[in-house]
């Protein structure tokens, strides 16, 4: 990546971590459900980018840990670990970019960050008889619902405005545009 | 070997290093640094929220009655701690005018902090504010907003950021008086949502609505007479020793960004 690449990630980092880490807390009630962290991330390994997505999930997820008031249960690892799994993921399972591959990273991503915070919830509250406070089960249906909105706003933008992925096939070309 | 089993490892080894680290406390100089860093933007952010959130609540209702509750409200909460104060005065003049040789309590200086962050799960109630041990701060001092509304006390410190559980949130309990008793007559419990409840108010305390519940002082760091809400439903079991009932906060605690900790003059730092 290049120094200003470094720059734009890092800045962008910063803001979705203070996003999730602070502001959420004061906003009004509906934006509890909006956590742009996971479909930026997938969107970054969409672009190519899965330096720029580690270094999202790392630095967010910093700021989170650091600032936010409930205990978080160390969100830099968690995240760290769910842009693996969707680095895997995208490489050797959803190998396509298309809306509907992206959605089901989004899936993915959430159901792995929920059997992350579940694990790290048993390990903090039942072994070290920490405070870590998880959200119920069912928080997560509308935060995946918006962050699938989320998705295809950002894949459908880039699609639209920079022409990287195909949005349809000429009628001469075959299935795979060549 | 491929790139993601690379990066797999480098980050397995990174979070069980900064894990061994963190519990062993080498870390923590720099974690307290990185907290100190991150706490002006942190405010910066929160402030914004809860313009966003003020706004929002200004679009969504009428905004010439709305003026109208805020105002009755500031009225509410000027009354309520001059009420207390009053009361207080009143209680300490006869005290005074009884006893020669009195000696007057233990003052307190009130160190004003920025709201951080707050809690994102609604039925919880934290929030975390860019002052800490450094500032002379201990866990279980009472925070205030204005002249004399309680509104929680520090839970868990760092040296330059500290967590504040607020009296809606459900782990908090603060003793609590009625205004000029100067005695316990029960417990504040936090119900989750922004509602609390008073427990454990004997059959034979006389309460009515209305009447403003202030904290009693029997706790260390937490001085009487401190506003922590108003009684506005009481429930009566004939079976039940106790009674309960439903409290009202003076101020909403949402919308906060600058808070005060109070601080025992004889703990002030150099």
């Amino acid at each position: 990546m290049r120094t200003s690449s470094y720059f734009t990630v890092f800045s962008m980092a910063l803001m979705l971590g203070y996003y999730e880490g602070s502001m959420l807390g004061s906003l009004p009630g509906y934006f509890i459900f909006f956590r742009p962290v996971l479909p930026f991330l997938i969107f970054c390994f969409l672009l190519n980018r899965s330096q720029a997505a580690y270094l999202v999930a790392g630095i967010s997820g910093f700021v989170v840990d650091f600032i936010s008031a409930t205990p978080s249960g160390f969100i830099t690892a968690r995240w760290l670990l769910v842009a693996l799994i969707i680095d895997f993921v995208q490489n050797y399972v959803i190998t396509n970019k298309s809306l509907y591959g992206s959605w089901l990273m989004a899936v993915i991503a959430r159901i792995a960050d929920g059997i992350l915070t579940i694990m790290i919830y048993i390990v903090f509250n039942f072994i070290w008889g920490g405070l870590f406070i998880i959200e119920p089960v069912i928080f997560q249906i509308p935060i995946l619902f918006v962050d699938l909105i989320v998705i295809s706003i950002l894949f459908l933008s880039v699609s639209l405005l920079t022409k990287r992925f195909l949005t349809f096939i000429p009628f001469e070309k075959n299935r795979y545009g060549s | 070997m491929t790139r993601q089993i690379k990066t797999g490892i480098v980050i397995f080894g990174f979070i069980v290093a900064f894990l061994l680290l963190h519990l062993t406390k080498i870390l923590y100089p720099l974690e307290e640094f990185i907290r100190y860093a991150l706490s002006p933007l942190g405010s910066v952010s929160t402030k914004i929220g809860t313009f966003v959130s003020r706004e929002s609540r200004q679009m969504t209702e009428n905004s010439e009655s709305l003026d109208q509750i805020d105002e009755l409200q500031r009225q509410l909460q000027h009354l309520s701690v001059d009420y207390v104060q009053l009361h207080a005065l009143k209680e300490e003049n006869e005290v005074l005018k009884r006893k020669l040789g009195f000696v007057e309590q233990q003052g307190y200086e009130a160190v004003v902090a920025n709201v951080i962050s707050r809690s994102v799960q609604p039925e919880r109630s934290f929030f975390m504010i860019d002052r800490g041990s450094k500032n002379g701060l201990e866990i279980g001092m009472a925070v205030i907003f204005g002249d004399g509304i309680y509104i929680g006390k520090i839970t868990k410190i760092y040296e330059r950021t500290a967590i504040v559980t607020l009296t809606t949130d459900p782990s908090s309990r603060v003793a609590i008086s009625l205004v000029g008793q100067n005695r316990l007559i029960g417990l504040v419990e936090g119900r989750g949502n922004g509602t609390a409840l008073a427990t454990l108010i004997p059959q034979e305390e006389n309460i009515k609505v209305n009447d403003v519940l202030v904290t009693s002082g029997t706790e260390e760091k937490i001085p009487p007479n401190l506003v922590v809400g108003l009684i506005n439903q009481i429930y009566v079991e004939s079976t039940d020793p106790f009674k309960e009932a439903n409290i009202e906060p003076v101020v909403q605690t949402a919308y906060l960004n600058i808070v005060a900790v109070l601080l025992p003059k004889a703990l002030k730092p150099e």
